[in-house]
């Protein structure tokens, strides 16, 4: 997997919101720090996951990506063209994804139509196509979205992402608007897509369980910045940054009876419009050192270099070597 | 005091009118909760759940109504009780926490004088002593710094701080219930932790009862004693909470435990349920969750009531053995 060419490479990436006061001339009232000094790589037929809380930048990223945001610095390099047609979106809400005024058809071929590809019949038969692909009847083509259930509407918006034939698919929080037993059928229709499809996944999500079960690497952000990254068992089953750890020790299991008390980590993560100096988990981190409030870190090798396991910890890289 | 339990509900059924006939949004749903116990109800979209709670509390959005049924609070039937009492009762005996804390404070009230409010109404106190006992509360419930946040507006707090305020509006008057509806629902994992701890620490330390609702089974498996699954309105299965995630009865519960991503499974297929959640526009007799399973025959097409299948554990099925 790690020997595969990068469809996309990312450099340095700064996204910066100033917030203003209503009004013309209204002051500026801060600036969110959404992305800082972000850089990764997409490589072609995998399926990377990012995973982070609320604010850590995660939705900015694919957003930047797909260039419904400009970066204020830094380079994205798409490797293959155009990127209107190469790269699609899937989005966490299907009832809030798919336009209600629109018949299935209609949704599900706009990409075609956007991107000038195709007649309108090649439209109607490619649709139908894409339909029975995710699972859905042909005769579906003609109705509207209020008539299907969450699930469904998740595997039309699929439906709309793929026919246009993308490399990349960016899919933001798919699972977590679904009901419990309808999220596995979805995994199960991604991952099937991607076999057939050969496409790669950059898959957004806060639910640990299903990115183990789907992802090849895992990127972990916090507060804008990258603080690890590495192959998907490794994050799992050795997760280095201390707050990697602590992400993965406050997911709920089931069946292994009530909680141990005294295990969560204590306060919140800091607004991004002040994010704090030096490693920006520090007032958080139960393995803090003098140093982590104005050092910022930078992401390492932990362990052996050859094992693209990084980690933005000096405390976790000096120990491992 | 009898031995009855803290709340006993029997046969609750909640309908609301729909163009033909009425719809049973919640049937014949029948639980006990012991005081200081932690009672979970697992379910998904439109399994009832919210409105089960609601109930507790009588508080049924119109057109909405609570059709059948009893609700034992202390050996009282609280459905039959003038509203004035009920009154008494809702926010001060029973208490509800809510999914999103925002909507649930005013905003143009501070936090303290919010949760001051409860004890107001409740007991004849100074205002002095009320506001004194809110930061009381607010420093119980984890909030730093207390005496200064009291003060703050809803706004200036973080959504876990907000959450904790809720809660502390909750528990200013001691209530011998809690409903905790998806109260973890909106947090950061990290945070949702810290919210569970603290739920845990509250409920020893007050003995209160705890009704605690979510669509994640990970969350009810970490908080409670007993858990009970619901499916479209119905009780589906309930039993001991070890019980129910090591030895599921019901198809439903087997089925949604089995389709959860683990470790062994790895970039495999899941295990799938097929089909949707029923929506209220699916109407029909028998068991509801019988479209969707792998097992059901033609004797689940009539009335299903629930089975005691082993001593403490009940299930909703025709095709299990039953004691």
């Amino acid at each position: 997997m790690n020997s595969n060419a990068p469809l996309l490479e990312i450099n340095n990436l700064v996204k910066q919101f100033k917030l203003r006061s209503p009004g013309l001339f209204g002051s500026s009232r801060g600036t969110v720090h959404a992305l800082n000094d972000v850089s990764l790589e997409i490589r072609k037929g995998e399926t990377l996951a990012i995973v982070g809380e609320s604010g850590c930048g995660k939705s900015t990223l694919a957003r930047v990506i797909t260039q419904l945001y400009e970066a204020d610095a830094g380079m994205i390099n798409y490797v293959s063209g155009d990127i209107r047609k190469n790269i699609q979106m899937i989005f966490q809400d299907p009832y809030a994804s798919l336009n209600p005024r629109l018949t299935i058809g209609d949704i599900v071929a706009e990409p075609l139509v956007i991107s000038k590809i195709g007649t309108r019949s090649e439209h109607q038969d490619k649709v139908a196509t894409m339909l029975k692909l995710v699972g859905l009847q042909q005769s579906d083509a003609a109705r509207y979205p209020h008539q299907f259930s969450g699930g469904q509407r998740q595997r039309i918006a699929i439906a709309r992402a793929i026919i246009s034939e993308p490399e990349l698919i960016i899919a933001d929080e798919p699972l977590s608007a679904l009901d419990v037993s309808i999220q596995s059928q979805i995994l199960n229709l991604l991952m099937k897509l991607k076999k057939e499809r050969e496409l790669t996944y950059l898959f957004i999500s806060h639910d640990l369980a299903s990115v183990a079960h789907i992802a090849d690497r895992v990127i972990v952000m916090y507060l804008g910045q990258i603080i690890e990254s590495g192959d998907s068992q490794q994050i799992f089953d050795n997760p280095g940054h201390p707050y990697t750890q602590a992400l993965i020790s406050a997911a709920p299991t089931i069946g292994k009876g009530k909680r141990q008390k005294g295990l969560a980590i204590h306060g919140e993560a800091a607004s991004p419009l002040s994010p704090p100096g030096g490693c920006s988990y520090h007032p958080r981190c139960p393995k803090m050192a003098d140093s982590c409030a104005f050092e910022v870190p930078k992401l390492e090798p932990v362990g052996k270099i050859d094992d693209f396991h990084l980690v933005a910890c000096p405390i976790v890289a000096s120990s491992t070597i | 005091m009898t031995d009855n339990p803290l709340l006993e509900v029997k046969n609750l059924e909640v309908s609301f009118p729909l163009e033909n006939g009425l719809f049973k949004a919640v049937s014949d749903f029948s639980f006990s909760l012991g005081a200081g116990k932690a009672l979970g109800l697992v379910g998904e979209s439109g399994s009832g759940k919210s409105l089960t709670a609601l109930s507790l509390l009588r508080l049924i959005p119109k057109p909405g109504a609570i059709s059948n049924g009893e609700i034992f609070f202390k050996d009282e039937n609280i459905l039959t009780l003038p509203e004035d009492q009920m009154r008494a009762k809702r926010g001060s005996k029973i208490s509800m926490i809510f999914q999103e804390p925002m909507t649930a404070l005013n905003p143009v009230l501070t936090v303290g004088a919010q949760i001051a409010e409860a004890l107001l109404i409740h007991s004849r106190i100074p205002v002095e002593t009320a506001h004194r006992k809110a930061v009381e509360m607010l420093d119980r419930v984890g909030i730093p710094d207390a005496a200064a946040r009291a003060l703050d507006y809803p706004h200036n707090l973080s959504g876990g701080m907000r959450q904790r305020a809720v809660i502390a509006m909750a528990l200013i008057c001691e209530p011998e219930i809690l409903i905790a509806d998806e109260a973890t629902t909106a947090l950061d994992t990290t945070v949702q932790a810290q919210i569970l701890d603290l739920l845990l620490d509250l409920q020893a330390e007050f003995n209160m009862a705890i009704l605690f609702i979510s669509h994640n089974l990970g969350v009810v498996s970490e908080i409670a004693d007993e858990v009970m699954v619901m499916y479209g309105g119905r009780l589906m299965e309930s039993a001991p909470a070890q019980q129910i995630f090591s030895a599921p009865q019901h198809p439903y519960t087997k089925g949604l435990l089995s389709t959860l991503p683990r470790p062994e499974l790895r970039g495999q297929d899941l295990p799938v349920i097929e089909g949707s959640v029923p929506s209220r526009y699916d109407q029909f007799d028998g068991c509801r969750f019988a479209p969707r399973c792998s097992e059901a025959g033609d004797e689940c097409l009539g009335e299903i009531p629930v089975y005691d299948i082993a001593a403490d554990q009940r299930a909703a099925c025709i095709k299990l053995d039953h004691l």
